[in-house]
């Protein structure tokens, strides 16, 4: 009934299992056209422009007030990435693993974002580790409808909120100052690529 | 400073005290202002004996009548009480009562009985006065105001019986009203103003305090933080009439929401809308038992009763405890021998935690009474350590998925501090779904549960010791930066500690 295990995981935290292959989901179907039906292009070339950005302290206002339009990242092409990026004003990296690709946004407080990218140069998962809570309606997108109604349709307060459908899976834990989370789309996790990846 | 005539709260009944000139002066006016049910759920800390009792209502009063210039004398009085026979001082040796400050009555009964709208599982409730700040005796007792050990700071809701009858001063910052948006990690969130209060538990008074008066409506859409969820802004929703934050925080944001670059809590609200901005400490929603008059104020003491063999087994109705105020500054809150020390880390991705070690994996970790379960690792993870134990996932009706095993286990695991400090400890698992289908949430009659457990993620594994943890135990929950006793290392006073 439990997932499989590898023999690394019972000894580093850092190991991970494949957890949507649990037994039991939390089913709440809703339908939504794919987020990245609308997708143009190929946007997988390589965009290096922000790499050159660095952290200023206007970040949080920018995001708060709405100056910018908020772009969804999850299930979207890479491009909306780099605009995370530039909104953000964060110190980036860009690591490239067997089968995916990590940006990872290190924002002027202190946030750890990080975003991964397919082959295909769409947004298959995104993590975070921050003070507070991202702007999620940015990094989920279309997703994002799902995680309010979940937490509106919470009854016991307090604590993390888990969501797992087939094509949406949303963690979201921690307390004040220190928040952490994670969402993926297990459609759109490349070839040979598991959720363990997503940390 | 003297302690400030307000109104005590004993057994649910409001004793408004109209005072004149003189202290001994005031006319008594019993109201019960919310009921019978507070008299069963907010009995004081009478569980020792009938004369405890009398000593704690004793002291109680003493402690709000008497003026500095004649508590000495009270105090003979008072310590003469402390030695009558069975009331928990077995020495019969003398102490010395001129250096020793007058006892406090500094305890205040936990219940666990589903909260105001009896939907709620496993949440700890006590009784709060709030009055207007400044040493007034205009007060209101507010029922049902869950215990979170997991924050800092006084929360109550706007609509909460007898807010309204209150005036509080609202906290300002550059000549705007202060309000604070609290959001959790589910995405639902408080918004509300800052105002000073005074707050009162037992005989212990913090003088004009900030807390956070709750609005009854939302957010504003300017306002980032609120963009994810409901504003818990009802009885129902809350699942209290407000949030007693008693953490080792001193400040709920703390030198974050100081500096130039700050989180989305505070903001300044001038007519022409919200705004993100620093606010300073002093301004910021605090930890109202740091800020008690006298020396009870270095942290609390956590008792929450067993609920039994078949409680444990099957849930309970409900349960019970006791809040005391101070570490080691009574007779009543000594700092147990049989129990561990741990120091909280303070580094950026897990602040205020501790480690849970288990099967030679090391989680970050830490213990919140406001907690509904305990939520740890994944069930991979844990079944993997407890082979055979039958541990797996299953869905509750409210859609949630709790650890199930088909009777109950207990799994160990060494929760270590920064220092590497260890001990020893147990978690519990039922079966979840059985449990929690069984509460008054789920149209059943059990509040309180010590098996209730849940995990999720490994990708996010962490282990939170919810309330069911602290069944049968006393958790101790020291304040940063103040006054540690002895057998708490220097560096545990820095960031506070834990100790259970």
């Amino acid at each position: 009934m439990s997932p499989p295990v590898s023999p690394a995981g019972l000894d580093s935290p850092q190991q991970t299992v494949v957890f949507w292959k649990s037994s039991t989901h939390y089913e709440k179907s809703i339908s939504e056209k794919a987020p990245w039906a609308n997708g143009q292009g190929d946007s997988t070339g390589e965009r290096q422009g922000f790499r050159s950005m660095k952290a200023t302290s206007k970040i949080l206002l920018i995001l708060m007030m709405g100056a910018l339009p908020a772009w969804a990242a999850l299930g979207e092409y890479e491009g909306s990435v780099s605009l995370d990026q530039r909104i953000l004003r964060g110190e980036t990296r860009e690591e490239v693993h067997t089968g995916y690709k990590l940006h990872q946004i290190i924002t002027a407080d202190g946030a750890v974002i990080r975003e991964y990218v397919s082959p295909e140069g769409k947004v298959f998962a995104i993590s975070w580790h921050a003070h507070f809570l991202p702007n999620l309606p940015q990094l989920l997108g279309s997703y994002f409808p799902r995680v309010q109604q979940a937490a509106q349709a919470k009854v016991q307060r307090g604590g993390p909120l888990v969501i797992r459908t087939t094509d949406f899976v949303y963690f979201s834990g921690g307390r004040m100052m220190n928040f952490h989370g994670s969402a993926y789309v297990p459609g759109l996790l490349p070839k040979n690529v598991t959720a363990e990846v997503v940390r | 400073m003297t302690a400030s005539p307000k109104s005590p709260i004993q057994n649910g009944f409001h004793h408004r005290g109209h005072r004149g000139h003189g202290e001994q002066t005031e006319k008594k006016l019993w109201v019960n202002n919310q009921g019978s049910v507070i008299s069963t759920r907010a009995s004081r800390s009478s569980f020792l004996c009938g004369l405890c009792a009398l000593r704690g209502e004793s002291l109680h009063r003493g402690t709000r009548r008497v003026a500095s210039w004649l508590w000495l004398g009270s105090a003979v009085f008072l310590v003469g009480l402390m030695f009558m026979p069975g009331c928990g001082s077995s020495s019969t040796t003398t102490t010395t009562t001129t250096t020793a400050p007058p006892p406090v009555a500094n305890s205040i009964a936990v219940a666990v009985n589903g909260g105001p709208a009896n939907n709620a599982v496993n949440a700890a409730y006590v009784s709060v006065e709030v009055c207007n700040p400044g040493g007034t005796t205009n007060c209101v007792t507010i029922p049902d105001v869950l215990v979170d050990t997991g924050s800092s700071g006084l929360r109550i809701l706007a609509s909460a019986p007898g807010v309204s009858s209150l005036t509080f001063t609202p906290e300002m910052g550059s000549g705007s009203p202060v309000y604070e948006c609290v959001q959790y990690a589910d995405g639902n969130y408080i918004w509300g103003q800052v105002e000073q209060a005074d707050v009162s538990m037992a005989g212990e008074n913090a003088t004009s305090v900030p807390i956070q008066v709750i609005a009854t409506g939302n957010a504003p859409s300017s306002v980032s933080c609120a963009s994810g969820g409901s504003n818990l802004n009802t009885s129902t929703a809350l699942q209290a009439n407000g949030i007693l934050g008693i953490g080792t925080s001193i400040q709920d944001c703390g030198s974050a929401c100081t500096g130039s670059s700050v989180p989305p809590y505070y903001w300044l609200c001038p007519s022409s809308g919200c705004t993100n901005a620093a606010v300073e400490l002093a301004t910021q929603v605090s930890n109202p038992v740091a800020f008690f008059n006298g020396s009870d104020n270095n942290g609390v003491v956590l008792t929450m009763n067993s609920l039994g063999t078949a409680g444990s087994a099957s849930g309970a109705a409900t349960a019970s405890g006791t809040l005391y105020f101070g570490i080691a500054t009574q007779s009543d809150n000594a700092l147990s021998s049989s129990v561990k020390v741990y120091a909280l880390s303070l580094n950026a991705e897990d602040s205020d935690s501790i480690f849970a070690i288990y099967n030679k994996a090391t989680y970050p970790a830490y213990v919140d009474s406001a907690l509904y379960l305990n939520f740890f690792l994944d069930p991979a993870t844990v079944e993997a350590y407890s082979a055979g134990a039958g541990i797996s996932n299953c869905e509750a009706n409210n859609g949630v998925n709790y650890y199930c095993t088909s009777s109950p286990v207990s799994l160990p695991f060494t929760a270590q501090d920064t220092s590497g400090d260890s001990a020893s400890q147990t978690l519990s698992i039922g079966n979840g779904a059985t449990l929690y289908n069984s509460s008054v949430a789920e149209g059943g009659s059990n509040t309180a549960f010590s098996n209730l457990a849940g995990g999720v993620a490994p990708a996010n594994d962490e282990v939170i010791l919810g309330m069911p943890f602290f069944y049968g135990k006393t958790v101790y929950v020291g304040i940063s930066g103040k006054t540690a006793p002895s057998g708490v290392p220097t560096s545990a006073v820095d960031f506070g500690y834990w100790a259970f």
